[in-house]
């Protein structure tokens, strides 16, 4: 999957899958997505370089897609009918340990998109600094910057201080190293 | 003592991303600030939990998924393969010309009485100038015009000659030739237009002053000092191009 050279879009497709979910919060708007990223990769293939790095590529595409805007005011409004759905399948009798899970998803979901991104593509997807600042076209400096408030709001959510949205007031002091946070 | 930690390395600790010499570091940091330990393994247990909650199998992608995936994976590949064939084209294209070209010299000399037959060397300079003219049609072969004399003598032992005031270098490439390397410099030499000198080296040593072959489309002026041939190729007139060889052959002394 990391080798550059072969050309293997299905073998992405589980990268591409669960970007998208963690994009829209919702699963059939995440599969659209993909869709829509395929065929817009498609229309453009020509701008892939060939011994290019293909899952770079298309997460890069994904993302613009879903900042397009097409589905962000869809998923805006679903965004709190989502979020409780998922504390709602909760059924089966709750062990600590899912309590925690949902807890910590519930968290994540609520990130600003940017940072939801973010972290999706570091700690998720594993992606190296360089290749997840590619991906969303900012700088490394900003990614950590980004990366830094998203850690900051799980453990904040964790500890149970707040359940707000994060606030200018609990950024983590993070010196930014190159570029400007956007 | 080492660098100061930062939230950078931090940050980086938990996505697994520095060497080991620096997590070494981080670690001795750690060890002595449990809040900065404790915060750690907080974003780590929180970077876990996301992990097994997104390892989670996904249901198998619709057809349509599948098949805009296959539709894409095989563009991409033809766009690979035609890189490729195109790339197999260009080698075919000269390999053909060379046959071509090589046909044509024994009948293109038209100097028959006053010039010898010229030596090998002159049909493979006369092939790298040709080749020189379609590398400078395509765009898809970069032209170098860094030209350095001192490190083409030093990596392949080829002296060249400096060249004449005005004269600009479009192009510089060394090739392999059947007795070492060649050097092929591409020049735009004023009134003279595009010329081309090659340089290489030669299995026979001799001593051969300038003379002039001509061929159809281009005349070449070759001579040899040693071990190392020369030849200026261009299509200017007789005269101004055994000028300029006259010129480079006594530079080079």
């Amino acid at each position: 999957m990391n080798d550059p050279k072969r050309i293997d879009v299905i073998g992405l497709l589980g990268p591409l899958r669960r970007y998208a979910r963690s994009l829209t919060r919702d699963e059939t708007q995440a599969e659209d997505l993909v869709q829509d990223t395929l065929v817009r990769a498609y229309e453009r293939h020509g701008s892939f370089r060939s011994g290019g790095n293909l899952r770079g590529w298309l997460l890069s595409i994904l993302h613009n897609t879903f900042i397009d805007g097409r589905r962000r005011h869809i998923a805006e409004a679903r965004r709190l009918e989502q979020a409780a759905a998922i504390s709602e399948t909760a059924a089966p009798p709750p062990q600590e340990s899912q309590v925690r899970f949902q807890q910590v998803q519930a968290a994540f979901l609520r990130l600003p998109d940017e940072q939801r991104a973010a972290l999706h593509l570091v700690a998720i997807e594993g992606l190296p600094y360089q290749e997840a600042a590619e991906a969303l076209k900012i700088p490394v400096g900003t990614l950590m910057s980004r990366l830094g408030r998203a850690r900051a709001t799980l453990r904040g959510f964790e500890a149970g201080m707040h359940l707000a949205p994060p606030s200018e007031g609990n950024r983590p002091l993070l010196r930014i190293v190159g570029g400007s946070d956007v | 003592m080492s660098d100061p930690i930062t939230e950078t390395d931090l940050l980086a600790y938990v996505d697994d991303q520095l060497d080991p010499a620096r997590r070494i570091e981080v670690e001795e940091h750690l060890a002595r600030n449990p809040d900065a330990a404790a915060r750690i393994m907080a974003d780590l247990k929180d970077r876990d939990t996301l992990r097994l909650i997104h390892a989670a199998p996904l249901p198998r992608p619709a057809e349509a998924m599948i098949g805009a995936a296959v539709r894409l994976e095989r563009a991409l590949g033809w766009q690979t393969l035609n890189l490729k064939l195109g790339r197999i084209a260009a080698v075919v294209a000269l390999i053909g010309f060379g046959w071509f070209a090589h046909g044509q010299v024994g009948l293109g000399i038209t100097d028959s009485e006053a010039s010898p037959k010229p030596p090998a060397f002159v049909e493979d300079a006369l092939h790298s100038h040709e080749t020189a003219l379609v590398r400078a049609r395509m765009v898809s072969q970069p032209e170098t015009a860094a030209y350095d004399a001192a490190e083409i003598l030093a990596a392949t032992g080829i002296r060249l000659p400096a060249l004449p005031e005005g004269w600009r270098v479009r192009d510089a490439q060394v090739f392999p030739s059947r007795d070492g390397h060649s050097v092929e410099i591409s020049v735009d030499a004023g009134d003279l237009g595009r010329v081309s000198l090659f340089a290489g080296h030669v299995p026979v040593f001799n001593v051969i002053d300038p003379t002039i072959a001509r061929f159809d489309d281009a005349k070449t002026v070759y001579w040899q000092t040693g071990q190392l041939a020369y030849a200026l190729t261009g299509t200017g007139s007789d005269k101004t191009i055994e000028r300029a060889a006259l010129r480079l052959s006594r530079n080079l002394q």
